[in-house]
């Protein structure tokens, strides 16, 4: 009997019992088992038992008992306790999280990106009507359907190029606003079509990756443009692929000149 | 309570710090820091809320008495030997408050039996129908299961004991014998003894 101790085997019990108890529980060894065989006993004979006990005396449910223990046995300590749990409920549900970047760069002894904050500024702009504006501004008529309604209503992402000149400045940010002493660049329609595409990919590989220093970066690129003149040679096109795809605005000259659209 | 060293009741103790995470936080406990018994408590809930179900069958009982049995351990911890397991020690206490209510209880059917309005469930024995309601379990699934649970509770207290802190607990006979404070042999005859009383029940109902 490898795993009984002989020594506390009662005298009650003849070598079955001792065996039977063994095999129930698990104590057995093979040699045991087979001795139990040979003596006319089975060696499941227990289960059901054991099935039928645990069935009716295994609660189902356990319940927690260390908040009505401690509130018996360390009143003091369960009332700190519960107050801080209230403080960080009460805390949690009013859905604030403090402004702890600039205490994390600090800790980490590193600066703020002013970069960072400029973007932050201007892509937290709300989203704006732009083709409407666009298009009165233009006199020309509107374009699109009702569909541009379901657009927008979905935050239809838009790009918009600025405006040739003598437009006015541009109102969308100041961020993106032109410096007041820059020279006016010349873009070429192919330039156009070739920035346009690039923003497209641009908006659309950016939001599949995070930055390091997770600002967010808003769904809608908006450009809020109050105003748009063109001149009398200069064709523009508001474009929509697809639904919900974004805004794209063609500026193009439609003389034969080829000197390219002032900005 | 627990810190109370002018008594001098756990002085002298042998321990060994870090061969047994239960002894560190009664150790905790007993030098004055009552928020180390949580740990304990968390820590054996769930087995001694098992453990006085199992006596009692009763889930709001069992609650109680285990919470009983929690806070008189910690009452008495000061008493507690240090070389002993402190589950076992636990353990006991709460077998000891389980039976202590079920004597009370049967004590209480007996009055109102002699007031003539005792069934079996107003003493502490509870049908199987509380404990498990499951409308889809074949009739003689349930005439097995109440019979085992009468013959439960027709069980000697002792043998009762050790079928739970066997069938339900786990213990091995060596804990079961510490908890009981009976040779380990004594454990395994009435261990033996209660389970053949048991398989009487369910033969009786096979046949």
């Amino acid at each position: 009997m490898s795993r009984l101790d002989p020594e506390t085997l009662d005298d009650s019990l003849d070598r079955r019992a001792v065996l039977e108890l063994a095999v129930a529980d698990g104590l057995a060894t093979p040699d045991e088992r087979a001795e139990l065989l040979a003596l006319g006993g089975s060696l499941d004979a227990h289960l059901p038992l054991a099935q039928a006990i645990a069935e009716l005396l295994r609660p189902s449910f356990l319940p927690d008992l260390a908040p009505d223990v401690m509130a018996q046995v360390a009143p003091q300590q369960a009332e700190q306790d519960q107050q801080l749990s209230q403080a960080l409920a009460e805390l949690l549900a009013a859905g604030e999280s403090p402004e702890m970047a600039a205490e994390i760069l600090a800790a980490l002894q590193l600066e703020a990106d002013p970069l960072s904050d400029l973007l932050n500024e201007a892509l937290s702009a709300p989203p704006v009507d732009l083709s409407a504006d666009i298009f009165a501004s233009l006199g020309l008529p509107a374009s699109q359907d009702e569909d541009e309604d379901e657009d927008e209503a979905q935050g239809a992402e838009i790009i918009a190029f600025p405006a040739p000149a003598p437009a006015a400045a541009p109102a969308a940010s100041p961020a993106l606003q032109p410096a007041a002493n820059t020279t006016p660049l010349r873009w070429r329609p192919a330039a156009v079509l070739a920035m346009a595409a690039a923003a497209v990919l641009a908006v659309v590989v950016g939001q599949g990756q995070s930055d390091p220093l997770d600002f967010q970066i808003a769904a809608v690129n908006t450009v809020a443009i109050e105003e748009l003149v063109s001149g009398d040679q200069v064709f523009v096109q508001v474009m929509q692929m697809d639904e919900g795809a974004p805004t794209i605005i063609f500026i193009d000259e439609l003389s034969d000149d080829v000197g390219g659209i002032p900005l | 309570m627990a810190s109370d060293e002018t008594s001098g009741r756990h002085v002298g103790r042998v321990t060994a710090p870090g061969q047994d995470p239960d002894h560190e936080l009664v150790l905790a406990v007993l030098d004055g820091d009552p928020t180390a018994y949580k740990g304990l408590v968390e820590r054996y809930q769930g087995r001694i809320y098992a453990v006085c179900f199992s006596m009692v069958r009763n889930p709001e009982d069992a609650r109680d008495l285990a919470q009983d049995a929690f806070v008189k351990a910690y009452q008495n911890l000061a008493r507690f030997q240090l070389r002993s397991s402190f589950y076992t020690w636990l353990c006991r206490i709460a077998m000891n408050v389980s039976i202590d209510f079920l004597r009370r209880q049967k004590v209480r059917a007996a009055e109102l039996f002699e007031d003539g309005v005792a069934t079996r469930e107003s003493g502490g024995v509870l049908s199987i129908g509380h404990q498990r309601e499951d409308p889809g379990r074949n009739l003689e699934r349930k005439r097995l299961l109440e019979r085992i649970s009468v013959a439960l509770d027709d069980l000697p207290e002792e043998q009762r004991q050790i079928v739970v802190l066997r069938e339900i607990d786990g213990l091995s006979y060596k804990e079961i014998a510490e908890v009981l404070d009976i040779p380990e042999g004594t454990v395994m005859s009435r261990l033996f003894y209660a389970r053949k009383k048991l398989q009487t029940a369910l033969r009786d109902q096979r046949d």
